[in-house]
């Protein structure tokens, strides 16, 4: 069984410490506000170069799992989520801060946490493998037409406003199209440069547009300084009685979180939000919820962990990204000459079962540390900014120069930064324009050669299965938002007039 | 209609400079050769994205106007006096540091060690608020950073940095 060798390998020290290595600083850095996950996978890319693929993507997954589960110290403690898949960890986490139970809090949002990954990893191992098989039929339309989906799901449904989404889509698929031509191999776009050949590289625009960004957003608040917050007291254990009480929520959460981790481009902070609202629906106390009601805690924080390993599932079954860090981590996969996509179950299965198996055991290693530690871990919410945020862009540079040994991609980074935080203050998701980098390539590739086999015709659009219903469910998520809008408005004139 | 908490200001900015960038697309798109073995060719895939995306700034463009119009001269709202104050210029003043230590590198004016003891010490006074008790820790911790660096990319990685 491969995912057994894989487990197996992942016993071994070098593996295993850096599965160990990946969670601590994902959940140092997770609950840190302002530091976010993504960026410290894009800080990490650089040195995985230097790597094995197969440790190099396991410590990138401990990351992962670390980064979403640390957010939730931040969130608890200063009502400040570290990314945010915590938000709705706020509500009910914050008042219980408030009222004295801190270490309530957190042990609920770790368990839930580990619950939530440990029934998203069962379904992340019976779905991935058969997901894989099937898609290896698909052929160049259906990954188009699957690409069209996950940009425009992941537009309409990221942070509210599709125009500006599809706008930050089409913007980060534009800034791909420089270099040499695929198909024909002439250059395209390049202006003259001589440095646009080459086109621009998947680090310095992952760097530039999240790290930077978020810098300048940090610098500008530098005088935010978090209040102290009390964790001596309480226990952080659950009781058997507590398990049995919130044993439907933890189900429930699980489901609904990784249900959308799988769909593309929704990401942990809807799955929370959606798992929120569900725990509210079925309680007997709705009115409780933000008040430090429990099962908000338990919702939130089960659903968030549990999309993390569902949006696996489409990672490395199909190559498409679930999330902003998923598209990253197809990054990563790019970048250690893997094709990310169905193939990978056979041309590199220690790499996809390897992700999987970190899964599991970067869960493990997340619970342990966070039960013994995270009194402790609570302590770096107050790292001097000045000296961490120094350090960050030193090693953005030097990371960016070392990984091209170029300067042009330095400055790429410094560019996109700029732009990042332009579109940031815009109010422009920037997720959609990295997934629309990422995923460049693949749409243009995939539609020329569809049109190559037939023609010029997009006949296929529409007569095969699995393509012409992508297709429709990117032009029902386009259509959507309108539609709810118009739906509300309706509701609301109905009451008027009924009131 | 979708509502933003944006500044209207810098939407139009970035709407019109993403326009303007559409153009520029498409002026590049012009010189490319033609299709000659496969139906679209390398400038479909650039004109139509950049077609689709001039498109949707401009309606962006139209949404922002009623707000561009209702916007009144900014009247000074009482600042909270809990409330954090923000540092744009600072942010400024850093950046202008970070490109300044990439171009001094690039132009070969210094190594990394120099210019990045330089970067650190200089970044972290202006972040710490120019407040001199603080400088000796910033010198001690930028020369351990840098050497640090400098010697885990040298010894460790096997790449020279400039």
């Amino acid at each position: 069984m491969p995912f057994f060798d894989a487990l197996f390998y992942l016993m071994t020290p070098l593996p295993f410490a850096l599965v160990f290595l990946g969670v601590a600083l994902g959940i140092v850095v997770g609950s840190i506000p302002g530091l976010t996950t993504t960026m410290l996978i894009t800080l990490t890319l650089p040195l995985t170069f230097f790597m094995d693929s197969v440790n190099a993507i396991m410590l990138l997954v401990g990351m992962y799992v670390g980064g979403v589960s640390g957010s939730q110290i931040s969130a608890t403690l200063l009502r400040m989520p570290g990314t945010p898949s915590s938000i709705m960890t706020t509500f009910d986490g914050y008042p219980m801060t408030q009222q004295g139970r801190a270490a309530r809090a957190l042990g609920l949002g770790i368990t839930a946490s580990f619950v939530g990954g440990m029934i998203s990893f069962l379904v992340l191992a019976l779905l991935a493998p058969p997901f894989s098989r099937l898609a290896i039929t698909f052929g160049p339309w259906e990954y188009f037409t699957m690409v069209l989906m996950a940009l425009v799901m992941l537009s309409s449904l990221s942070q509210g406003s599709l125009l500006k989404g599809l706008i930050a889509a089409c913007l980060g698929m534009l800034i791909h199209m420089p270099g040499i031509d695929p198909s024909s191999g002439t250059p395209r776009l390049t202006f003259g440069i001589d440095a646009f050949e080459g086109g621009l590289s998947l680090l310095p625009v992952l760097i530039g547009a999240f790290a930077i960004s978020q810098i300048i957003k940090d610098i500008i608040n530098i005088d935010m300084r978090p209040p102290k917050a009390d964790l001596a007291e309480g226990k952080l254990l659950l009781s058997l009685g507590d398990w049995r009480r919130h044993s439907g929520n933890f189900l429930r959460s699980s489901l609904i979180g990784t249900w959308i981790g799988i769909l593309p481009g929704i990401g942990s902070n809807i799955a929370s939000m959606l798992s929120y609202s569900a725990a509210r629906s079925a309680s007997k106390e709705p009115q409780k919820f933000g008040t430090g009601h429990e099962p908000g805690v338990v919702a939130a924080e089960t659903a968030n962990n549990a999309a993390v390993g569902g949006a696996l599932i489409p990672l490395i079954t199909l190559g498409i990204p679930g999330s902003v860090v998923d598209a990253i981590l197809i990054g990563a996969l790019i970048i250690h000459n893997l094709e990310p996509g169905p193939l990978l179950f056979i041309n590199a299965p220690e790499v996809a079962y390897g992700v999987i198996a970190a899964y599991l055991v970067g869960n493990i290693i997340m619970f342990g540390i966070m039960m013994l530690a995270v009194r402790h871990i609570a302590k770096v919410l107050y790292v001097p900014r000045a000296f961490l945020l120094t350090s960050i862009l030193v090693f953005c540079v030097i990371g960016i120069f070392a990984v091209g040994n170029s300067f042009f991609d330095v400055w790429v980074m410094l560019a996109l930064g700029l732009l990042g935080f332009v579109m940031e203050r815009a109010k422009m998701p920037l997720g959609p324009f990295v997934i629309g980098f990422v995923l460049a390539p693949i749409a243009e590739e995939q539609l020329r050669s569809g049109l190559m086999s037939t023609g010029g015709s997009l006949e296929p659009l529409f007569t095969r299965p699995f393509a012409a219903s992508f297709l429709a469910i990117s032009i029902a998520s386009l259509c959507w938002p309108a539609i709810s809008t118009w739906l509300r408005k309706r509701r609301a004139g109905g009451e008027v007039a009924q009131g | 209609m979708e509502t933003s908490a944006a500044n209207p200001k810098i939407e139009l900015a970035l709407a019109l400079a993403l326009i303007g960038f559409s153009g520029t697309i498409f002026v590049g798109a012009a010189d490319l050769p033609a299709p000659r073995f496969e139906p679209l060719g390398s400038a479909a895939v650039p004109r139509m994205l950049a077609g689709l995306m001039a498109f949707l700034s401009a309606i962006w463009v139209i949404r922002l106007l009623p707000a561009l119009r209702q916007a009144h001269p900014a009247t000074a709202a009482p600042r909270d006096p809990e409330a954090p104050w923000q540092h744009p210029r600072l942010a400024v003043a850093v950046l202008i540091a970070v490109f300044a230590f990439v171009a001094v590198m690039d132009f070969g004016l210094a190594s990394f060690k120099v210019a990045g003891i330089g970067f650190v010490i200089l970044c972290g006074f202006l972040l710490t608020h120019r407040d001199l008790r603080k400088l000796p820790w910033i010198a001690g911790y930028a020369v351990v950073l840098v050497m640090a660096c400098d010697f885990a990319f040298t010894r460790f990685f096997y790449i020279n940095l400039p």
